[in-house]
């Protein structure tokens, strides 16, 4: 073997050997759910998926919280050499360390504080109190550590290094005790946030910290009406504004209230500013009907153009630019799709929820991904489906320009799920569950009764399904296999593995076996 | 942290003030939204006298009615949220004279559910139809009604002994009926079905009056002796177990207003007799709540007291109640022509003659014939304007009377017309001073007001002739005639809108409801009409 080429293997090696991370929730600061590096798992071998490990966690549930998306990280310098971990939060205020070949527990941390003086409700799923917060994983640093940030539940954000443990910091307020923290977001060394549910009494808005600040300031921005409960909290473009949607609530420019829509605020100095924002122009019919904009958007790049997609519960996918979020009058997107489901116009049980996904084939095509829950529309058509669906679906569309103008086409529409949640992508191949969980909040005999035990009570159990990301077409379902159902918990994908966390606090890893 | 607070106090008063004045999730719990039947919506954003012009006819759904006299859809309730297990939803609830009640999608205009309210008593149920006694479903049904100025609740008795009251109380929000078969429903609003057994409350196949319904006490009156129950006031009272139905005779002709028994702030409770023989004969009578001691009776004097035939016959609307300083002024129609004001706070006894203030004839009647053809009718209106002034609206059949002063007029008035006053008060007086009349109106329903904005309905030209022995009336409407919507600037009459030729038939004699950017009203065939401003889906 001459020099050369022996040079050029060890690389080619080490970049192999490096494998990827997943190092926040929906995969990247900008939310796309795709994992780019993916080479193990393929179409070609999907069907023969299967559970490697699965590890029942001392994480108690609260209300229907039990696990968070986890977290990975390759080539993770340890005591033990370099590993690949699997870092799973559990919202009583648990994290647990990983290895991700075994399930093995590395290090386990749970955060102590005194009880919060305010809780939520004693049934209420909307305000668990805890760490509801997935962390983030920061970039490897020039020592090779790897930092995780946590937001406990009394709204201490804390340090630790991933390979130990260890507090690196002292613990800093970010946050309101029980205040319902969305997933952070980690950018150029700001953190960010968002709550929603006024939980605890706490405000509804984004939250940011640079961590490079001395002071540690807290920089906040109130859109003055609704919640901020993206599923995955506030994705970042590329010039560092963060967007989130706000939920149910009032559009109002006079007063400053920008409820039922889409804002991005971005770091200046030490405020957080809003930059631009958009409201859909039948906001106010969304609000009476309590069907929210409150989608994280993804955002992606298509032919060289900035571009994110975000939803409601209304069911529509709305095409927007950073740039100029709604045009001039914020009103105006460049696309919006007619009603996919939620035929019946209810706020329960239906609607897309959670988060986007988008990734891009090898062809060049942009691929937009959303899931809902209940039947689809009656006048929602997909060229490729699998049946009727009854319970949700994940719909995907293409990004398309016709006549001068992006549109999102329908490509395909999956099999029925019970209730499909946010989807992930890798080689070509669609991650997709059902979570299983009961979603009623009505009843017909007592009206408005959002409770825990009763939801919980009526909850059945999640699957998992691999899809064909080209065609929908099903190439593996995990069946009966998962035994609870999944509540805002999530997908996480990296060299090979899948992962999702139960109520009953199991944490599964499905892979092939032998790799 | 604290400025934090202070911050997010700021944003919720906002984001509670941005509520109430965006006017959205409002009900009309019940005949002229309140207790004192003001047909008064208060304030509503969505429609402003600047803003009326363009209305549009957002839906219209065609409804099971019966060839039952000219009343066979009541105007509808409206819940203005109801958190169901089909989404978050408006609801207009509707009463049609089969025995059926409605609960209508008010976004959609599409029904959410139907609740016929099967007859189900010993009585045989009268399936003949009458001018004075239609059968059927013919009170309007109603939901609670908060207490004027006082809290849910207030003047309830306590509990005696634990004991919680009927199983027509306490839960979720209801809508309660009484079928033609005199049981009271009370109605789920998510479904529709009877939340607990109906029981028997009023005479089978009587007339009953629209429901009103504070503290736990539904009131209605029964009238034109259908099927001989007596002429009477009813208070059932739900918080007792079973229901406990007490009357109060009212040995008098029949009262033709629309709002049945009206209440005052103090719960007082108001019935307007007709013209007849008897004690309480075209008077006005202040009862006890619940238990409906007579407290003061008013006779109204200049009215036709030598016919008998008469008995039934005049259009008397019924009468409104308004605070004014700390105490209730009632103005009632007193005569045949004119309108009488008058202050709760003026004792002197029973069967009193004089008025507070009575106002100068507003239509001439010259003939038998004129007594069914011109009237006061349905019932008065009133609202209050952001400087405080009270004004009164009464619909008026029949001509201006010539000699009526009224400083703005809005065209000839023939048929006829709506006519504002200003109430004014002077040394502790109060009087009813003209402000406007309207522009001319066939067969003109009872207005309803929303931030400053009047809306009228023409009913279409009816015949209304009176039979030789003057003892009942033959009233159907003319061939081809249509009902006619107009918005009306509240302040001058001036008409902003009118819906021209976008309703098919005449309305049913029933009366108007607004709320929440929506004025409904029914057609005699049965289609239920909603008029508003529009919103993007």
């Amino acid at each position: 073997m001459n020099r050369p080429f022996a040079v050029l293997l060890v690389l080619s090696m080490g970049v192999v050997i490096w494998g990827s991370d997943w190092p926040t929730d929906g995969g990247n600061p900008q939310r796309t759910n795709w994992q780019q590096n993916e080479t193990i798992l393929s179409k070609a071998n999907v069907a023969n998926l299967k559970i490697l490990w699965k590890v029942k966690l001392d994480n108690a549930p609260r209300q229907m919280h039990s696990l968070l998306p986890v977290l990975i990280a390759d080539q993770v310098r340890t005591s033990n050499g370099p590993r690949e971990i699997v870092l799973a939060a559990g919202v009583s205020d648990n994290i647990y360390a990983m290895d991700a070949s075994t399930g093995t527990i590395l290090w386990k941390k749970h955060f102590e504080y005194p009880p919060p003086a305010r809780n939520g409700g004693a049934t209420d799923p909307l305000c668990p109190g805890g760490l509801t917060a997935t962390p983030v994983i920061g970039p490897p640093q020039p020592s090779g550590a790897r930092t995780v940030y946590a937001l406990a539940g009394n709204g201490a954000l804390h340090t630790l290094d991933l390979a130990t443990g260890e507090e690196t910091a002292q613990p800093i307020p970010f946050g309101y005790p029980n205040g319902k923290a969305y997933a952070l977001n980690l950018w150029n060394n700001v953190i960010f946030t968002t709550t929603s549910q006024g939980c605890a009494g706490n405000p509804n808005q984004m939250w940011a910290m640079n961590l490079n600040d001395p002071q540690k300031k807290i920089m906040t921005f109130n859109p003055g009406s609704g919640g901020l409960w993206g599923r995955t909290g506030a994705a970042i473009d590329s010039s560092g504004v963060a967007w989130a949607p706000t939920g149910d609530g009032t559009y109002d420019l006079p007063t400053r209230r920008y409820g039922n829509g889409l804002i991005g605020a971005r770091v200046e100095g030490n405020e957080l500013k809003l930059k631009d924002w958009y409201i859909p122009s039948n906001w106010a019919w969304l609000f009476k009907k309590d069907l929210d904009m409150q989608v994280t958007p993804a955002i992606f790049t298509y032919k060289g153009r900035e571009l994110m997609v975000t939803a409601s519960k209304e069911c529509r996918i709305y095409l927007l630019d950073p740039k100029s979020a709604g045009g001039e009058d914020h009103q105006t997107p460049v696309y919006r799709t007619p009603l996919i489901c939620n035929e019946e116009v209810n706020f329960a049980g239906t609607g897309i929820w959670g988060s986007m996904s988008t990734w891009e084939d090898s062809k060049g095509t942009r691929w937009i991904l959303a899931p809902f829950w209940g039947p689809s529309h009656s006048d929602f058509k997909a060229p490729v489906s699998y049946g009727s669906v009854k319970h949700g679906a994940v719909v995907a569309f293409k990004l398309e320009e016709k006549s001068g103008k992006l549109q999102l086409t329908p490509a395909w529409m999956s099999r029925d799920m019970n209730h499909a949640e946010p989807p992930v992508v890798a080689n070509d191949v669609v991650y997709a569950y059902g979570s299983g969980e009961n979603t009623t909040q009505a009843y017909a005999d007592r009206g408005l009764n959002d409770s825990s035990p009763l939801r919980i009570a009526a909850s059945t159990h999640a699957t998992l399904y691999a899809l064909d990301a080209e065609t929908g077409k099903e190439l593996y379902s995990s069946g009966d296999e998962i035994a609870s159902f999944a509540h805002f918990a999530g997908l996480s994908i990296a060299n090979g593995r899948v992962y999702l966390g139960t109520y009953d606090s199991v944490l599964y890893c499905f892979g092939l076996a032998g790799r | 942290m604290n400025k934090i607070n202070k911050s997010f106090l700021i944003v919720v008063g906002l984001m509670i003030s941005g509520w109430i004045v965006l006017g959205q999730n409002r009900n009309w719990p019940t005949y002229g939204g309140d207790a004192q039947r003001s047909g008064w919506q208060g304030a509503d954003a969505s429609i402003s006298p600047a803003t009326v012009k363009d209305l549009q006819l957002l839906w219209k759904i065609k409804l099971e009615v019966q060839s039952r006299g000219m009343r066979p859809l009541m105007p509808p309730l409206i819940l203005g949220r109801l958190i169901s297990y089909r989404g978050f939803r408006e609801l207009a609830f509707v009463g049609a004279n089969p025995d059926i009640v409605y609960a209508i999608d008010a976004d959609l205009g599409t029904v959410f559910w139907q609740k016929h309210l099967e007859y189900s008593t010993r009585d045989p149920q009268v399936t003949t139809s009458t001018w004075r006694c239609p059968g059927g479903l013919t009170a309007m049904p109603t939901m609670p009604v908060p207490a004027r100025g006082g809290a849910a609740g207030r003047g309830a008795p306590p509990a005696a002994g634990g004991q919680r009251g009927s199983a027509f109380i306490g839960g979720p929000a209801s809508v309660y009926a009484i079928s033609s078969d005199g049981r009271l429903h009370r109605l789920n609003t998510s479904t529709g079905d009877d939340i607990t057994q109906p029981v028997s409350v009023l005479p089978a196949n009587a007339r009953a009056t629209t429901l009103n319904m504070v503290d736990n006490v539904i009131y209605t009156m029964t009238t034109h002796g259908c099927n001989e129950a007596p002429n009477a006031v009813w208070a059932i009272d739900l918080t007792v177990d079973p229901p406990k139905a007490r009357s109060f005779e009212l040995k008098a002709g029949s009262n033709w207003g629309l709002g049945g028994p009206v209440l005052g702030s103090d719960g007082t409770v108001y019935a307007q007799t007709g013209d007849g023989d008897g004690d309480f004969s075209n008077s006005l009578l202040a009862l006890a709540p619940r238990e409906l001691q007579l407290k003061q009776s008013f006779a109204f004097a200049g009215v036709r007291r030598d016919s008998v035939s008469l008995n039934d016959v005049t259009n008397v609307a019924s009468p409104v109640v308004f605070m004014s300083g700390n105490r209730d002024l009632i103005v009632s129609a007193c005569s045949d022509t004119s309108l009488c004001l008058l202050d709760s706070a003026v004792t002197g006894g029973n069967n009193r003659s004089a008025p507070t203030y009575q106002t100068p004839p507003m239509f001439p009647v010259r003939e038998l014939q004129d007594h069914a053809e011109r009237g006061i009718v349905g019932n008065l209106a009133s609202w209050q304007d952001m400087d405080g002034t009270r004004w009164l609206l009464a619909s008026v059949m029949g001509p201006l009377h010539p000699e009526f002063k009224v400083p703005v007029t809005n065209g000839s008035a023939p048929n006829g017309f709506i006519a504002a006053f200003k109430v004014r008060e002077q040394a502790g007086k109060a009087t009813l001073e003209p402000a406007w009349v309207s522009r001319d109106l066939n067969s003109p329903l009872p207005p309803v007001i929303a931030n400053g904005v009047v809306f009228a309905l023409s009913a279409g030209e009816f015949t209304r002739k009176i039979s030789e022995g003057g003892d009942s009336v033959d009233e159907r409407p003319k061939g081809s005639t249509r009902a006619t919507l107009y918005a009306l600037d509240a302040r001058t009459g001036k008409e902003l809108y009118s819906s021209k030729n976008l309703i098919a038939g005449p309305a049913s004699l029933t009366g108007l409801t607004i709320a929440n950017g929506r004025v409904y009203f029914g057609g005699i065939d049965g289609t239920l009409y909603a008029f508003g401003m529009f919103m993007e889906r």
